[in-house]
């Protein structure tokens, strides 16, 4: 799952960065409101957390350019504004959910998580293949409630294939998913990373659950077999 | 409760009554002095044509009185009364009418013409007059207008006449007047009273719309303004210093609104920082490289939290006169260049230079702590605001005026419109800075509270099509060098 976080200020902008990234997501944090803008229209993001008081562009203005632009991207407000008012005219210029600084961190974690569910359209965090859940609050992988351990890399790249099944996702895709637009990881990583997530996998008897398109990319189907 | 309106009735009724009263009496008694002269007269005049009656013939005297000819003696009913005496008192001759009752004399006033009230006999009030006068020798008529002192010999013996009669006509008279006076000044008063009544109305009329207007205001009513059409001269100035001071009363509330939701606001982007830290620290302490980072974010966060404090403690301080000076010899170049040197980092970072262009000999008597965090906002301010690259030059110079010190700095997106604000709380410039950076809103603030302490005017200017900002201190005569 993918990320933008908009953020002017360079301790939070780290410390969100840092722990959106450990709990699997492809985080690009800017902290500057016009660069925030470009980057918002120019990629897809699952999310958007965004400041309101940035310099050069403040966050409603992107918001409002978002929206006319027609991107239907998620937004999540982050602003120490707490008046009622300030509230209000967030979400009725476009945003999706708003939240008051000083903030927890979990709470941050569990509305991205939310709205990323929203995205795609399940209401439960609790996604059911087979014998097999998924969690995407907890982002655990359990098989018959025996908790199988993937890395923070593996179950992005199986939240995203699950979220999105039926579709196959190509190899950029799912390594956007993983990664910030400003990485560069190897040109192997998602080959390396799905062939370790389908010997987990098979281990709890599921190694068929990712399938291969040859020259497309990845896909688990809508009915598993 | 004390009322206008009733004071000025009080007094003006009062006031009228008195003199209605004072007035009436005093033409009352004026009339009353007249009929009754007019009265006596007639009455003195009749008493000295009687008197004529009287004769001395030989040793003793005769009354010629007939009652045919004066009949008013004799009437059966309201009768007139007369009675002629020796000057010892004794009786010469009186009237019939008299019955056993004697009119009043006065023995102590013989020489005199003597008026008096007295009870008639037949109850009636009446009044009587006393004359002396010296009888005609028989065959002899005078009329002697006023008698001669008593005397005897060749002109003969005086005697005393005393005439009385009814003065009830008089009295009525003087009832019919009295009633008159009475009643047109009550009428008068009745008049007069609702007169100042109805202009005491009009006259308080918009002093009543003025007040009703007041009593519509409450404390909620932010907006609240007195709007009054044709104001007399005499208030005009009143819904105006009020509107004033409500305005006044306004802005203040706003200014303290803005300025505790701007601490509040202000502060919480700091504690977020050091709550994020301290929460992603504590979930993945695993990372050592990591959880340095965290500590390290966490005490930026709290240093900042720490200048916001200091620099509202040193705002508070100054704006409540607490602020204790120590004037001291200054010298301003050197002091520049150290508060150059705490912002070296962040301008080598953005490739900033300072051209100090102060005169070495350029000194100030001021107090040294404050001036220098004057220096330091300043100097800081300018680093923050100048684009990369920008060169900020400061220079002096001294005269018999007073000194003036200059610090001028390029920048980028502020406008004439801002510079009032510059020195309000907490306000930043939209588009040139967040919030998150640690830039406060109190730099320029701080160097105002602190300048008004030391008596330092600060002017601040925007030239060359708005991109060349300059703060210029000016300090009074005696302040600057020795």
């Amino acid at each position: 799952m993918k990320i933008l976080l908009i953020e002017d200020s360079p301790i939070l902008l780290r410390s969100i960065e840092f722990g959106l990234r450990k709990l699997g997501y492809a985080v690009d944090g800017v902290a500057d409101g016009r660069e925030g803008w470009d980057y918002a229209r120019l990629n897809d993001y699952d999310v958007i957390v965004l400041d309101l008081l940035l310099p050069r562009m403040n966050g409603l203005e992107i918001l409002r350019k978002l929206r006319a632009a027609g991107k239907q991207t998620h937004v999540l407000i982050l602003s120490a504004m707490d008046q009622v008012e300030d509230r209000i005219r967030g979400l009725q210029l476009g945003a999706d959910d708003y939240m008051v600084k000083p903030f927890s961190f979990d709470e941050l974690a569990a509305r991205i998580g939310t709205l990323i569910r929203r995205r795609y359209e399940t209401k439960s965090p609790g996604i059911q293949l087979g014998s097999l859940s998924l969690n995407t609050a907890t982002r655990e992988v359990t098989n018959q409630g025996a908790r199988i351990p993937l890395t923070s890399g593996e179950y992005a790249i199986l939240e995203h294939l699950v979220l999105n099944r039926g579709r196959v996702l190509s190899k950029d895709q799912l390594l956007e998913a993983i990664h910030g637009s400003d990485s560069c990881p190897g040109p192997n990583v998602i080959e390396v990373m799905v062939c370790t997530l389908r010997k987990k996998l098979a281990a709890q008897n599921e190694k068929s659950l990712i399938k291969t398109r040859r020259g497309y990319g990845y896909l688990i189907e809508q009915e598993p077999s | 409760m004390k009322s206008i309106r009733r004071e000025l009735m009080i007094w003006i009724l009062g006031g009228t009554t008195l003199l209605l009263i004072v007035s009436g009496l005093f033409l009352a008694a004026l009339i009353r002095h007249r009929l009754l002269t007019d009265y006596d007269h007639t009455l003195e005049s009749k008493t000295r044509v009687f008197a004529t009656l009287i004769c001395t013939e030989g040793e003793g005297m005769e009354v010629e009185f007939a009652g045919e000819y004066m009949p008013e003696f004799e009437a059966p009913v309201n009768p007139e009364y007369f009675q002629f005496r020796q000057v010892n008192g004794a009786l010469i001759e009186r009237s019939d009418s008299l019955g056993n009752q004697d009119l009043p004399f006065e023995s102590g006033k013989i020489s005199k013409t003597v008026f008096g009230n007295l009870p008639l006999p037949d109850g009636r009030a009446g009044r009587f007059v006393q004359i002396s006068v010296i009888p005609r020798i028989e065959d002899e008529i005078e009329l002697t207008p006023s008698p001669p002192p008593l005397a005897t010999g060749p002109v003969g013996k005086p005697v005393v006449l005393t005439v009385a009669r009814s003065r009830e006509e008089l009295d009525q008279e003087l009832c019919a007047v009295y009633l008159a006076i009475g009643g047109t000044h009550s009428l008068l008063l009745l008049l007069i009273g609702l007169l100042v009544w109805r202009s005491i109305r009009r006259g308080f009329r918009p002093i009543g719309a003025l007040d009703t207007q007041i009593r519509q205001y409450t404390p909620d009513a932010l907006d609240f303004q007195i709007d009054l059409p044709d104001i007399p001269v005499e208030i005009q100035s009143i819904p105006g210093a009020i509107n004033g001071l409500l305005e006044k009363v306004r802005a203040s509330i706003a200014r303290e609104r803005r300025f505790s939701g701007d601490v509040a606001h202000e502060l919480r982007t700091p504690i977020s920082e050091l709550r994020v830290a301290c929460e992603i620290g504590t979930k993945w302490p695993d990372d050592p490289e990591q959880t340095g980072r965290r500590f390290a974010d966490a005490l930026e966060a709290t240093l900042h939290l720490e200048q916001i404090v200091v620099n509202l403690i040193e705002l508070t301080r100054c704006e409540s006169g607490r602020a204790l000076l120590r004037p001291v010899r200054i010298e301003v170049y050197p002091m520049l260049g150290q508060c150059w040197t705490q912002t070296a980092t962040k301008a080598e970072e953005k490739n900033v230079r300072l051209d100090n262009r102060i005169d070495p000999e350029f000194v100030l008597y001021t107090d040294r702590d404050k001036f220098e965090m004057i220096l330091q906002n300043l100097i800081r301010n300018a680093v923050t605001y100048s684009p990369i690259g920008a060169e900020i030059i400061c220079t002096s110079c001294a005269g018999e005026n007073g000194a003036v010190l200059r610090l001028q700095n390029p920048t980028e997106g502020l406008q004439p419109e801002d510079l009032p604000h510059l020195f309000e709380r907490f306000w930043r410039k939209e588009h040139l800075d967040g919030d998150g950076g640690h830039h406060s809103g109190l730099g320029l603030p701080i160097v105002k509270a602190l300048a008004d302490v030391l008596h330092i005017d600060v002017q601040v200017t925007l030239e060359r099509n708005n991109q060349l900002f300059t703060v210029q201190l000016s300090f009074p005569p005696g302040g600057e060098r020795e």
